[in-house]
């Protein structure tokens, strides 16, 4: 089978033209029809007033007078134009121009010229009239229509003609239409393999033209963007993983490696030891951290969401905190409105609530103020937590919530750089958007999270 | 005491087997959760450490016949399965606690300490007293000696937790879990700090010291040091 038979594009070219042409044979069917019975009809009529006008005749002359407009009127009639038909139970049985009288009442067929009228011909003609009954005989009164059955004719031929025109036109019409898409589209499919072989780093081309194939280069480029960022996302984790874990691992190895070979022992053995026992600690803190972002991601536990009371964990968090953030030589202050309620999980809010106080009292010079707020503005709840320390340039914002990213600030120091991935994955479980600002100095970090709408067995 | 451990890994069990001996406990270990049912239904243990992927029945399956059989023994769980939704799901089918792999060896054996102790708490006393400390459930007060110590509210649960849990260490995570009921791990030195300042207002004026430094595990309220 040629392969453009099974294209989208020739199967609906044609499925239209068929339907066109079943259409336009269906609306020619009911003009002939309509103008069919119009025509025959304008005769029935002619038939009905030279009918009543004879029969008129009879009722005021008896049968002599039918006789003679019977005889007149076929005096006037040239060839086989009208039909006349009489009979009577006198003799003769019938006169008129026709051989047969016709048996129904209102007649279309074929009737036989007689000789002796003109007879130049002993063919049938096609003729309609009308028999009517009177009191001692029958009248037929009838025309040609041989006429009338060639317009008829040229009329038919006119529809087939342009139907089959029409079946055409759609065809040509719907080829050339579903040429034009499939060109399209296949260039859209040239498109995408090119993207590919780039390595999700090209994207497709704009025709310039805003059509729907453009919208749809516009969504498949948009998609592309999430992609190579998805993409760029796992090739950043895994470097940074192989990356982190180096460091642990040779300190680990070269720990071993000090054991091994035996010249440790009694306290040097012992601290060694230990220290083996805190690389590893290190290493398994990373992974459970890791596990714990792709748990929160994965979204399942927004089944286990209850109304929670903000306000509640904020006041448990400044408790936790105050005096460690005392003992750091920081100053931990909160504001907090009361019965702030969300749709969320306790734990969780109180882990997100955790990790930025603690990034604050990591990265806060000595001497300066942590501010915990808790306030509520329309239908969000508003949670920041601010601090005087260097602060996250604008440029870094976005990177800082990738996982395993270090700025440049902190690079070498004590964090995971896992801390803000953690914080954006719980802020996304629970519909929350994360912003960080600028404190002039430090860093302003605004979580902001829908309120709880007070049905107690649904998502607000 | 009799502590039976169900575990599939020969290594970990092994480790914690002997760790367990050397603390003089007596042991019994099964490799597998059928092994582990007839051992637990058929003689009296004080703890059983059962690992949750087990070969033959899984581990959360036997702690809920072991449940629903009635059976009076405490039951800590191991994993390396760490999510939070597990951890509640072991709590609920039966467990009395839960631990993720991998672990501390000082972490587990203070665990099982504690859940001895826990099968004696039907008679919970109204006044938890070590020497001269003496704090009241029913008043919510605290005395040393002559003297009244004013404590806040987390101080008293911390003081009041630690007093259950005489000459027995505690680690960071327990607290963490029991008075502030926080199942993540902050990477800071929070619990050193509330510690600290329960130990100023109930060991600071005095001679003897009650709550102790067990150092890199956590701590331990006894009378001697």
């Amino acid at each position: 089978m040629p392969s453009f038979l099974r294209a989208v594009w020739f199967r609906n070219a044609t499925l239209y033209a068929v339907l066109f042409l079943a259409v336009a044979s269906l609306a020619g069917v009911l003009a002939y029809r309509n103008v069919e019975s119009g025509l025959q009809h304008a005769v029935i009529d002619a038939v009905a007033v030279d009918q009543g006008a004879m029969m008129a005749e009879f009722e005021v002359g008896g049968l002599p007078a039918l006789t003679e407009a019977v005889t007149e009127r076929l005096a006037e009639t040239s060839g086989v134009e009208r039909f006349y038909a009489l009979e009577t139970s006198r003799t003769p049985a019938l006169s008129g121009n026709i051989a047969f009288m016709p048996a129904s009442s209102v007649f279309e067929g074929s009737v036989m010229p007689t000789a002796q009228n003109g007879g130049t011909t002993a063919l049938p003609i096609h003729a309609i009239g009308s028999t009517v009954e009177f009191a001692g005989g029958r009248l037929f009164v009838g025309r040609n229509v041989t006429a009338l059955d060639t317009t008829l004719g040229i009329l038919r031929e006119s529809f087939v003609l342009a139907s089959a025109l029409l079946f055409l036109a759609a065809l040509a019409l719907g080829v050339a239409l579903g040429l034009h898409s499939e060109r399209r589209i296949r260039a859209m499919a040239v498109d995408m393999r090119r993207v590919v072989e780039s390595g999700m780093k090209d994207r497709m081309t704009s025709s310039r033209r805003s059509d729907e194939y453009e919208r749809l280069a516009d969504d498949i480029n948009i998609m592309l963007d999430r992609l190579h960022g998805l993409m760029e996302g796992i090739r950043h984790v895994t470097t940074n993983i192989a990356h982190d874990l180096r460091t642990p691992l040779s300190r680990l190895r070269q720990n071993l490696e000090g054991l091994q070979s035996a010249s440790a022992f009694g306290g040097r053995r012992n601290a060694a030891l230990a220290k083996c026992v805190s690389e590893v600690d290190s290493v398994n803190n990373t992974f459970e951290a890791l596990l714990r972002i792709a748990e929160i991601e994965d979204g399942s536990r927004r089944k286990a969401f209850r109304a929670t009371d903000l306000s509640i964990l904020a006041v448990e968090l400044e408790e936790l905190y105050a005096d460690f953030a005392g003992s750091a030589g920081l100053k931990l202050t909160g504001d907090f409105e009361y019965g702030v309620r969300v749709w969320g999980d306790r734990d969780l809010l109180l882990q997100m609530g955790a990790n930025l106080i603690e990034n604050a009292i990591r990265h806060a010079s000595a001497g300066g103020v942590i501010r915990i707020e808790l306030k509520t503005s329309g239908r969000q709840a508003i949670v920041s937590v601010s601090d005087a320390g260097p602060g996250i340039p604008p440029a870094e914002h976005d990177k800082v919530f990738r996982r395993l990213y270090k700025g440049e600030a902190s690079r070498g120091g004590a964090g995971q750089g896992l801390g803000l991935s953690l914080v954006a994955a719980i802020a996304d479980l629970h519909f929350a958007k994360v912003k960080l600002l600028d404190n002039n100095p430090g860093l302003w970090v605004e979580i902001v999270l829908p309120l709880y709408s007070g049905s107690e067995n649904g998502e607000p | 005491m009799k502590i039976l451990l169900i575990e599939d890994d020969p290594q970990t069990c092994d480790y914690v087997c002997k760790g367990l001996m050397q603390k003089g406990h007596v042991v019994d270990a099964a490799k597998d959760g059928v092994e582990g049912w007839e051992l637990v239904s058929t003689r009296e243990y004080d703890v059983a450490i059962v690992d949750r992927m087990l070969p033959g029945m899984d581990g959360l399956q036997l702690i809920r016949e072991l449940r629903r059989s009635g059976s009076p023994v405490r039951i800590l769980m191991l994993t390396a399965m760490g999510r939070t939704d597990d951890r509640v799901e072991g709590l609920t089918s039966g467990a009395d606690d839960y631990l993720t792999k991998p672990f501390a060896f000082a972490e587990l054996m203070a665990r099982i300490n504690a859940l001895s102790r826990r099968s004696g708490d039907e008679a919970k006393p109204l006044i938890l007293t070590l020497a001269d400390l003496q704090l009241d459930t029913s008043m919510h007060s605290v005395r040393r000696g002559d003297l009244e110590i004013k404590l806040h509210s987390r101080e008293y649960q911390l003081l009041a937790y630690f007093l259950r849990n005489i000459g027995r260490t505690v680690t960071r995570p327990m607290l963490l879990e029991r008075v502030w009921d926080i199942s993540f791990d902050p990477k800071t030195n929070v619990v050193e700090t509330h510690v600290s300042r329960l130990r100023a207002k109930v060991d600071g004026p005095f001679r003897i010291k009650l709550i102790h430094t067990v150092r890199g595990i956590g701590y331990r309220m006894s009378l001697d040091a």
